[in-house]
């Protein structure tokens, strides 16, 4: 018996002396942080680099393609663009590749293309390299890509297809469009245009300025129809192609301070001082975006001054509370929102939609088209929480796109609220009372490590669960330029849309305008509401009548008729108008903020990094 | 001469398994629709517009030896289609990821084995004895911790509170900007391996700095487990009579233990530590993320997650492919360690 307990005593001991060894680094450094959570001392590293951790991978470094952050975050830094804003201000604009403009009419500007630019190779800005560069963006128009801005505006046209066919001769009108006129470049609009719009959309990632010489060597349009082919549709072969296929997918050559120097798929981007840039010398050597999944792994990057910016969930600001070698900026008015979109015309051959009927084990491709399961979900979602335990009460709940302070934003206006009593009601109404007796499963998808994101869907899929137990909505993570490729569906026609039934994306404004929040949602050949086959000819007239009216009263009435619209039709699930926050090390200096770019650690052409 | 007719032998023999394996394999892609079959045939970006030209020009609506046939072909090639996962071929996405995942498993496994061993000998040596327990205390925490704790303990310890001393990911950004310039010959992909062929200290250290807490996160589970197998063999050996008649002569102890049970106490040690060696080669998914270390299980399940059947396959097959080489080399080391193995016939 003695022996026995002798036995487990030994045990016992170890056991206890193991566990303590295992423990006490971890529970020392648990007591100290507590303690001393305004004492951590983050050291100077890396000082001529910039350094920054995040979620999302790079879609593609092509500006015509680029239309999410992370991707024309990059761009931005590599290429320039013929203006760009004043630092914090929307409306007034500095000369970047252009040094002088002159509004020739309603329908025409032109801007004096700067002299003695190069291009990172070496070759020099002319005045056809900006026309090739515009014309490019539209002979391109990818679905769901940025260069409708340039449609409106100089085709009259959201989009260069109709009908699942190029328009006809659309390519004419394109050539016509940009002109090249000694040292100025003349851009000749289809349409009246607001100036202020065009400079707007002319300061970001898609208006950047390509080197044609390079493009075309490296087997990109070459400037013609026939592409000396003598077939004169030869050109459709660049219209909306695949990402890949296009060379400057993962290549770069621009005029901005920084040239690519690496980009590891998933892992990193590196990019590097250029020697041929012609403006203000920079600071930081190198700029560096590395893809960290892991939450712990960037915050205790950021302590250790591994990294110098990091993207920080806002569910974790908590743990940076206080660290006074941090510089956290808060309450950042960014002009974006989030939303829950519904696929009106889900692809066939999607693997989201289970058994692709309406039998309980998976939900038909027209799911959605009943407004009551619409509802029935907006109704379910439980908008409080989201804005309290996900956003950190940092934000303001919407009830259509537009946010503040656009025009057609009524704090007031109708918002959808967590009412499980109506989302009943609406649900027993969905199909003929089918959806309520048979039940359905689905997944939703969010973007790998994005955590609100991920929270979204959870709370959506646990109070439809909790109103109907045949109501399952599983949740499956993705990597970002997968989200992107699955809604802006390479294969979607006019008639059929992606594999997401529900998919979640926020956007940014392009232009500060309540047009550029309403033509995305709810326009026929809007961004997110083309691949939710939403929007009819109807809606569409409202939106190009509110786009051009002058500020106004009516034009204020006109949004708020188009935001009531999208309350009554909810085509999507609006969640939320965030205030932004970036975390930076103490050692980095010169950041302001420009709502129209909230994504971005900012404006690292002025930004640098020092002790002092 | 004997030995390399069991080799050759052996090899022959891989033939059959692995035609079992691919029709395995391909079998389960008839799950899937022509469309999404069709992308296992793709070799680069362009050719994922024309799916429909490849449904028909691999006939993926025949019948099925027919499409297992052309496949195969393909494979034999080289091209196991296109990951999107990573925006490039699936045989070049292995090529791409599979070093990391080599370089911890190289590290790993002998470290595992070694460590296994040593402690699994002094335990079954010292049946009941402080060392025996204390071995078995380490065993029930190492392989009852979860990896993911384990990994964001050692972390928040060693790159948390001991500021940056061994830091996740596979390289510093200085070291990586210096593995990528010209002037370093990138052989193999592994980083240590690479550092040693080029001769670069500073790079050396810094992947080794970044290997450790990989290294002993997916070390502590493997250990316990290798620790006990061993433990429980020696223990059978211990028992057996050629080690009383070894007592018996008067041999030294440590003879007795190290030379006559060890040995063959090696043999379901070695069984295991193949499978332990092609699995970490098959990448340590919890780990690879938790560390930023992207290898072959971070690809893999990214893939999984993604739908991505191209590359799913690519490493089913690559697993396969690996666990049937695994095979071969543990049998091979049977007939090293257990002179009872003959190479004609198993165990005579």
């Amino acid at each position: 018996m003695s022996k026995r307990l002798s036995k487990m005593g030994w045990i016992v001991i170890i056991a206890l002396l193991t566990l303590a060894l295992v423990a006490f680094p971890a529970c020392t450094q648990q007591g100290e942080e507590e303690e001393e959570e305004e004492e951590i001392s983050i050291p100077l590293k890396n000082p001529g680099d910039f350094v920054q951790q995040s979620i999302g991978d790079i879609d593609s470094f092509d500006p015509a393609w680029g239309y999410d952050n992370a991707s024309g975050e990059q761009v931005d830094y590599i290429y320039e663009t013929l203006v760009k804003y004043n630092k914090e201000s929307t409306t007034e604009f500095v000369y970047v590749l252009a040094t002088e403009e002159q509004i020739v009419s309603t329908t025409q500007i032109k801007f004096k293309i700067r002299t003695g630019v190069k291009f990172q190779n070496g070759n020099d800005l002319t005045p056809s390299d900006v026309e090739y560069s515009f014309e490019r963006a539209m002979i391109q128009d990818r679905g769901g890509g940025p260069a409708w801005m340039f449609n409106v505006p100089l085709l009259g046209y959201s989009r260069t297809r109709s009908a699942g066919a190029v328009r006809p001769g659309i390519f004419d009108k394109i050539k016509n469009a940009v002109e090249v006129d000694g040292d100025w470049v003349v851009f000749n609009f289809a349409i009246e245009y607001p100036m202020l719009q065009w400079k707007q959309i002319l300061t970001q990632s898609w208006a950047s300025i390509l080197d044609k010489e390079w493009c075309v060597a490296n087997g990109e349009w070459d400037g013609t129809a026939d592409l000396g082919t003598g077939n004169a549709t030869a050109w459709t072969k660049y219209n909306n192609p695949t990402k890949q296929t296009t060379f400057l997918y993962d290549k770069a050559n621009g005029t901005g301070p920084w040239k690519l120097d690496a980009w590891e798929h998933g892992e990193y981007v590196r990019l590097v001082k250029s020697d041929n840039y012609w403006g203000t010398p920079v600071f930081f050597n190198k700029v560096i975006y590395q893809i960290v999944d892991e939450w712990t792994s960037r915050k205790l990057a950021l302590l250790n001054g591994d990294a110098d910016f990091v993207y920080v969930p806002r569910l974790y600001i908590d743990e940076l509370a206080g660290i006074t070698d941090l510089n956290a900026i808060k309450d950042l008015p960014e002009l974006s929102n989030d939303c829950l979109f519904f696929n009106l015309s889900i692809d066939p051959t999607s693997d989201l939609i289970g058994s692709g009927e309406l039998d309980g084990k998976g939900i038909p491709v027209d799911f959605f088209t009943d407004v009551d399961v619409r509802k029935g979900f907006c109704y379910a979602f439980d908008y409080d929480v989201y804005l309290e335990d996900v956003m950190k009460g940092e934000g303001t709940m919407l009830g259509s796109p537009i946010v503040s302070p656009l025009a057609g934003y009524d704090p007031n206006g109708k918002k959808y609220t967590l009412d499980l009593a109506k989302a009943e009601e609406h649900l027993k109404a969905a199909w003929g009372g089918q959806v309520w007796e048979k039940g359905f499963t689905f997944t939703m998808v969010y973007n790998s490590g994005n955590i609100p994101r991920k929270t979204a869907c959870e709370i959506l899929a646990e109070n439809l669960f909790g109103i109907n137990e045949k109501f399952l909505v599983s949740i499956l993570p993705m990597q970002w330029p997968t989200i992107l490729d699955s809604i802006f569906y390479v294969g979607a026609t006019d008639e059929v849309k992606g594999p997401l039934p529900l998919f979640q994306i926020g956007w940014i404004a392009d232009y500060p305008d309540a047009d550029n929040f309403v033509t995305p949602f709810m326009h026929s050949y809007g961004d997110f509401s083309y691949y939710q086959a939403y929007g009819n000819a109807e809606l569409d007239a409202k939106i190009e009548t509110a786009r051009y009216m002058n500020a106004s009263p009516a034009r204020d009435a006109a949004y708020k008729e188009l935001a009531d619209i999208y309350y009554n039709d909810a085509p999507g699930i609006m969640l939320v108008q965030p205030l932004g926050r970036r975390f930076f090390t103490k050692y980095i200096k010169g950041f302001y903020f420009n709502p129209t770019i909230p994504g971005q650690p900012g404006p690292l052409d002025v930004m640098s990094k020092s002790e002092s | 001469m004997e030995f390399r007719a069991y080799i050759i032998r052996r090899l022959l023999l891989l033939i059959p398994v692995l035609f079992g394996v691919t029709l395995f394999i391909f079998g389960i892609t008839m799950f899937f629709s022509p469309g999404q079959r069709a992308t296992l045939y793709v070799s680069s970006p362009q050719q994922m517009r024309d799916l429909p030209g490849i449904i028909e020009q691999y006939g993926l609506d025949r019948p099925f030896f027919v499409q297992y046939a052309t496949w195969i072909g393909q494979v034999f090639r080289g091209n196991l289609g296109w990951s999107t996962v990573v925006s490039m071929p699936v045989a070049k996405a292995i090529l791409h990821y599979l070093p990391a995942t080599l370089e911890l498993a190289l590290v790993a496994t002998p470290l595992i084995i070694l460590i296994g061993i040593f402690f699994g000998t002094k335990a079954a040596a010292q049946k009941d004895k402080p060392v025996d327990h204390a071995t078995r205390v380490m065993a029930i925490l190492g392989w009852s911790l979860p990896t993911f704790w384990l990994g964001l303990l050692l972390m928040m310890v060693f790159y948390g509170y001991f500021r940056g001393f061994l830091p996740p990911g596979r390289l510093s950004v200085q070291m990586e900007v210096v593995v990528n310039s010209v002037d370093f010959i990138r052989y193999t992909r592994i980083n240590t391996l690479d550092a040693i062929l080029n001769l670069n200290g500073p790079v050396l250290l810094d992947a080794l700095r970044h290997l450790i807490l990989p290294v002993i996160t997916i070390s502590t589970v493997n250990v316990a487990f290798i620790m006990r197998l061993m433990r429980s063999s020696m223990l059978e050996s211990l028992g057996k009579g050629y080690i009383l008649t070894a007592r018996a002569k008067g041999l030294d102890e440590r003879i007795v233990v190290n030379k006559h049970a060890r040995r063959n106490a090696l043999i379901p040690v070695i069984t295991v530590s193949g499978y332990l060696f092609a699995a970490l080669a098959g990448g340590a998914v919890i780990t690879e993320t938790i560390f930023s270390f992207k290898g072959m299980g971070w690809w893999a399940s990214q893939s999984a997650l993604r739908l991505d059947i191209p590359s799913v396959l690519g490493f089913a097959l690559f697993m396969a492919v690996l666990f049937v080489l695994v095979n071969l080399v543990v049998d091979i080391l049977y007939t090293r360690v257990d002179p009872r193995v003959r190479l004609g016939g198993g165990v005579q």
